[in-house]
C-alpha cells in the first residue's frame, strides 16, 4: 500500500521550491490507509494542491462508493486542519455554526486520486479510514516545503490556508 | 392578522398570509411545503437553503418573504415535466452525493452560474460555487458542472 501509493504520487521525484510532500499512513476500521499529500506554500500561504492515496479494504463490493466515501474522509480531515476549532468560554462551546466553525469549501479542494488494494484478509471500513492520515500527511508536506513542524490541530493556528 | 404576500414559485402565482420578516425558506417548506431548500444554518452560511429568484442564487435562509421580488425558482421547477435538468442528470453520471443534504442547494447553485456562465474554468466554478459541503464531494461537484455545461451547450 505505501509503495502503490508512492508510486501513484511520484514519491521522491524532485519538486520545485516552495512545494513538499507529504506521507501518512494508518490502519482504520480495519482498512489500512495510506495518503500522500503535496502543498504549495507561497507568501507563507499554503495551498493544498493535490492527494494521493491507497486504501486496501480487503475485497470491494462497489469500488466507484468506495472511492467517493474515502475521498469524503480525505476532504473531512483536511477540514479540521483548515481552522476547526472548538473552544470554551463561560462553560459554554463558543461555536455554534457554521459561520464559526466552517468546513472547506470549493477553492480549497485538491485533486484526489484513488487506488484501491484487495490483499487485506478481512472486509474493512469505507467511511472513516480517509480521514486519519490526511492531516498528519498535511503537516509533513508542509514541514517538507518550509522545515516548520506544526504539531497541534488545527494546522492553522501556526500557518495560513488559502 | 398577517398580510397576504403574492408570490410566483415554480410558475404557480400564489398567496400566502405570513410576516413580511419570515425567512423565505420558512415560508417554502413550512407554509408551501415545498421540501427541496434545506435548513443547514439559517445565517446565510452554508447554502443548503439555495432558491433562484429571477434566476440568481439566492439563500433563502436570509431573504425576508415579504421583501422577494421576482419569480422563485427551488429545485423542484428545474425539469421539464419528467426531463431532469441537464445539471440534475450530470449530478446523477457523476453520482455526485455523499449523504445529499447539500445537493439541492449546490444543483441550484450550479444551474445558476450556467444561467449567467455556459462555459466555467475552474477558477470560475470555484468563485461561484460557494456553497458547504459538508462531505467534501467538491471534486464530483466541479466535474458534473463541467458536464453540464457541456451538455448544455452542445
Ligand atoms: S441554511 Fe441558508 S445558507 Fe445555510
Ligand atoms: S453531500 Fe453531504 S453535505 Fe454535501
Amino acid at each position: 500500500m505505501l509503495k502503490r501509493v508512492a508510486e501513484m504520487s511520484g514519491w521522491g521525484t524532485p519538486l520545485p521550491a516552495g512545494k513538499g510532500r507529504g506521507i501518512a499512513h494508518v490502519l482504520s476500521f480495519g482498512t489500512w490507509t495510506a495518503q500522500v499529500v503535496q502543498v504549495d506554500v507561497t507568501d507563507n500561504t499554503v495551498t493544498i494542491e493535490e492527494v494521493w492515496a491507497a486504501a486496501d479494504p480487503g475485497i470491494v463490493l462497489d469500488p466507484s462508493m468506495f472511492k467517493d466515501q474515502i475521498m469524503s474522509g480525505i476532504n473531512f480531515g483536511l477540514s479540521q486542519a483548515l481552522g476547526q476549532e472548538i473552544t470554551w468560554a463561560d462553560g459554554q462551546v463558543e461555536q455554534a455554526n457554521f459561520d464559526t466553525y466552517d468546513a472547506m469549501r470549493m477553492y480549497q479542494a485538491p485533486k484526489i486520486t484513488i487506488e484501491l488494494l484487495e490483499n487485506s484478509p478481512r472486509m474493512g471500513g469505507a467511511g472513516e479510514p480517509g480521514t486519519p492520515p490526511s492531516t498528519p500527511a498535511l503537516a509533513n508536506a508542509i514541514f517538507a516545503a518550509t522545515g516548520k513542524r506544526i504539531r497541534q490541530m488545527p494546522l492553522s493556528n501556526e500557518i495560513d490556508f488559502i | 392578522m398577517y398580510p397576504k404576500i403574492p408570490l410566483t414559485v415554480n410558475g404557480q402565482k400564489q398567496e400566502i398570509e405570513a410576516d413580511p420578516e419570515m425567512p423565505l425558506l420558512w415560508a417554502l417548506r413550512d407554509i408551501m411545503d415545498i421540501k427541496g431548500p434545506k435548513f443547514g444554518c439559517g445565517v446565510a452560511a452554508c447554502g443548503a437553503c439555495t432558491v433562484l429568484i429571477d434566476g440568481e442564487a439566492v439563500r433563502s435562509c436570509s431573504q425576508p418573504v415579504g421583501e422577494v421580488e421576482g419569480e422563485i425558482t427551488t429545485i423542484e421547477g428545474i425539469s421539464q415535466g419528467d426531463e431532469l435538468h441537464a445539471v440534475q442528470q450530470a449530478w446523477m453520471k457523476h453520482s455526485v452525493p455523499q449523504c445529499g443534504y447539500c445537493q439541492s442547494g449546490q444543483i441550484m447553485a450550479a444551474v445558476a452560474l450556467l444561467e449567467e456562465n455556459p462555459d466555467p474554468s475552474d477558477e470560475d466554478i470555484s468563485d461561484a460555487m460557494t456553497n458547504l459541503c459538508r462531505c467534501g464531494t467538491y471534486p464530483k461537484i466541479k466535474a458534473a458542472i463541467k458536464d453540464a455545461a457541456q451538455t448544455l451547450g452542445a
